[in-house]
């Protein structure tokens, strides 16, 4: 499983080289407004809210790519290279769901520290947490128009992830069904699109039925976060795992 | 080796294998290669080597010593004997073709006198 | 009896790439795959090494029914580069080396010396030519029980296929199997102990190809004019 996971990392590694990158450029500006700038304080707000922000941006990119790699690994003849390993499918499947998860959680991890330290510094250089914290409110509210509750970011950088890695889940999923389907046509990335809107519109809907239902009826009363949202991610993430590897099991060829 | 692609594989590397013995490229009591050193000399596979060397073993041209390899014959007077054969067997298939072109064996036979080897070396 | 295949079948949308095609293949043995591009060659073969999945008819393998385990044992060759983009020629063999018990690295390393390929040359890269060389490198630095070679003679030169040739033979022993399609009759008629006919995903015959020049003086080419 370990070396399936290793070359599932290095497929993805060009696109975390551009990102890691694009953190570096972000944290060297930071640098540069402290030593050069050292007046204007919101400029400072501005880079930290954008690292904020960027992690969400990789965070759906690398998910994504880890989707399009599957969908290349079942397209091109380089698929031989992968399924031609002895390893079950359920390996093979997982390597690539942990490798997915983990390059996710590197790239936002990353950001979200590197917002976090230079958040730190700010603190020092500008004297006093709330004048930054007022910044990048001033700037939230300017250019996104919406009011931090810096209480619930990491809350919400929970929920975002659970559900993040169930997205992974589904693309799998849509994946191995449009490939086993169409196999090579030209249609099968259009199916496979097709079905994952199809999917995650079948997994909100039976979610908001479920919280309807007179014994889940407490479960709604949460405001905002809610715990219940994450038992029913991290379930149907389970179901949409044991659906992907049995019908890649049973059905799929490349 | 250009083989015959119509004849047996097996006998046609046996035939080889007897003008070297004749030529003296393998020596009585010699080392023959490995089966496997067979096979890749003379591109068959290694059934055909194991049966090149069964048939050999049974025709008294080699032997085996379990283990060790297999040898070419240390009796030196059938190296002529399978000189004589392999001259009458050819000797026998010229006649028969000179024949059946309507050569009587004295025209033949002046025709060889005649005969200038093309390439002296 | 290394593998027996059973009223083999693989459809494609209407059309059956592979047809109801029942073949047993024994230990030891090399068998030339005959027949014209899309008569089903690849797909059986794929089929054999897991890759694609029967759509009808069973892969009996050492007595078993196949499954994922085999591939450790089968080493199958694409015709085409199949090879991830981000390797270098050295990367190829760490990754068999990874993940194949069967793989000898010393003797990939030999096999790519002899070709002249150099571990630190990126894949992508290489010509077709040294491509195929690579693979086969690979591919038979597996000391596979069942090594199936689809064309490994296409697309490389008169001298490369004389060594491709002796690389298969320096393998091939009463143990292995190898399965080899290919459209260069001549080039294997010397050292293949059956040919395998298919025409349309079906098999034609399989037949013993030095008793069948003892018995009626055929060359293999004259066999293929015959029979397809």
């Amino acid at each position: 499983m370990g070396k399936l996971i290793k070359y599932e990392w290095k497929k993805q590694r060009t696109s975390r080289l551009v990102i890691m990158a694009a953190l570096a450029v972000g944290i060297l500006a930071f640098v540069w407004g402290l030593i050069f700038d050292k007046g204007n304080a919101s400029a400072a707000g501005i880079v930290v809210v954008l690292m904020f922000s960027m992690a969400f941006l990789v965070l759906l990119y690398t998910g994504i790519e880890s989707i399009l790699v599957l969908n290349r690994d079942l397209r091109t003849k380089q698929s031989y290279m992968l399924w031609m390993v002895p390893k079950s499918i359920w390996e093979i499947l997982g390597a690539k769901f942990i490798a997915a998860i983990l390059q996710m959680f590197v790239v936002f991890v990353s950001f979200i520290v590197a917002g976090c330290i230079c958040l730190g510094v700010a603190v020092v250089e500008y004297g006093g947490i709330r004048t930054v914290f007022e910044m990048a409110d001033v700037f939230a509210q300017k250019v996104l128009s919406v009011n931090i509750s810096w209480g619930d970011l990491f809350m919400l950088c929970t929920s975002v992830f659970v559900a993040w890695t169930d997205i992974i889940c589904i693309g799998f999923l849509s994946v191995i069904l449009a490939r086993t389907v169409l196999v090579k046509s030209r249609f099968a990335g259009l199916l496979a699109v097709i079905i994952f809107f199809a999917i995650n519109f079948a997994v909100d809907k039976v979610m908001n039925i479920l919280y309807y239902i007179p014994a889940f009826e407490d479960a709604r009363v949460f405001a905002g976060w809610n715990p219940w949202d994450v038992v029913y991610y991290i379930f149907i993430g389970v179901v949409l795992f044991g659906v992907s590897g049995w019908v890649a099991d049973k059905k799929l060829s490349v | 080796m250009e083989y015959n692609a119509a004849a047996p594989i097996y006998l046609q590397v046996i035939n080889d294998l007897k003008k070297k013995m004749v030529k003296g490229e393998l020596k009585p009591g010699e080392k023959m290669p490995a089966s496997r050193e067979l096979a890749v000399m003379y591109k068959v596979n290694q059934n055909t080597a194991a049966r090149i060397y069964r048939e050999m073993e049974l025709e008294g041209y080699c032997f085996t010593k379990r283990g060790i390899g297999t040898f070419v014959s240390e009796e030196e007077n059938m190296f002529e004997n399978v000189k004589k054969e392999m001259a009458e067997k050819l000797l026998e298939n010229f006649m028969r073709e000179m024949g059946d072109l309507g050569f009587a064996k004295t025209d033949i036979l002046s025709q060889i006198e005649d005969y200038e080897e093309e390439d002296e070396k | 009896m290394i593998l027996e295949c059973k009223e083999l079948t693989k459809w494609y949308g209407d059309t059956a790439a592979v047809a109801e095609l029942t073949l047993n293949l024994s230990e030891g043995k090399i068998y030339g795959f005959l027949g014209e591009n899309g008569s089903g060659k690849t797909t059986w073969m794929k089929m054999v090494a897991g890759l694609t999945k029967p759509s009808h008819g069973e892969i009996i393998y050492k007595g078993h029914p196949l499954c994922y385990r085999d591939k450790g044992e089968i080493a199958y060759m694409a015709t085409e580069p199949f090879f991830y983009d981000f390797m270098k020629v050295g990367d190829v063999g760490d990754y068999y080396a990874d993940f194949f018990p069967d793989f000898d690295r010393r003797r990939f390393d030999e096999l790519i010396g002899k070709m002249n390929l150099i571990p630190g040359q990126k894949v992508k890269n290489l010509s077709s030519g040294m491509n195929a060389k690579l693979k086969l490198a690979a591919v038979l630095s597996r000391r596979a029980s069942l090594c199936l070679l689809d064309e490994p003679l296409n697309g490389i030169d008169y001298k490369a296929r004389e060594e491709i040739v002796r690389m298969i033979l320096e393998e091939a022993d009463e143990k292995k199997t190898f399965v080899i399609s290919t459209h260069l009759l001549e080039e294997i008629e010397s050292f293949i102990d059956y040919a395998v006919f298919i025409r349309d995903g079906q098999l034609v015959d399989k037949i013993d190809i030095e008793s069948e020049r003892m018995r009626s003086g055929r060359s293999l080419a004259e066999i293929y004019m015959d029979l397809m």
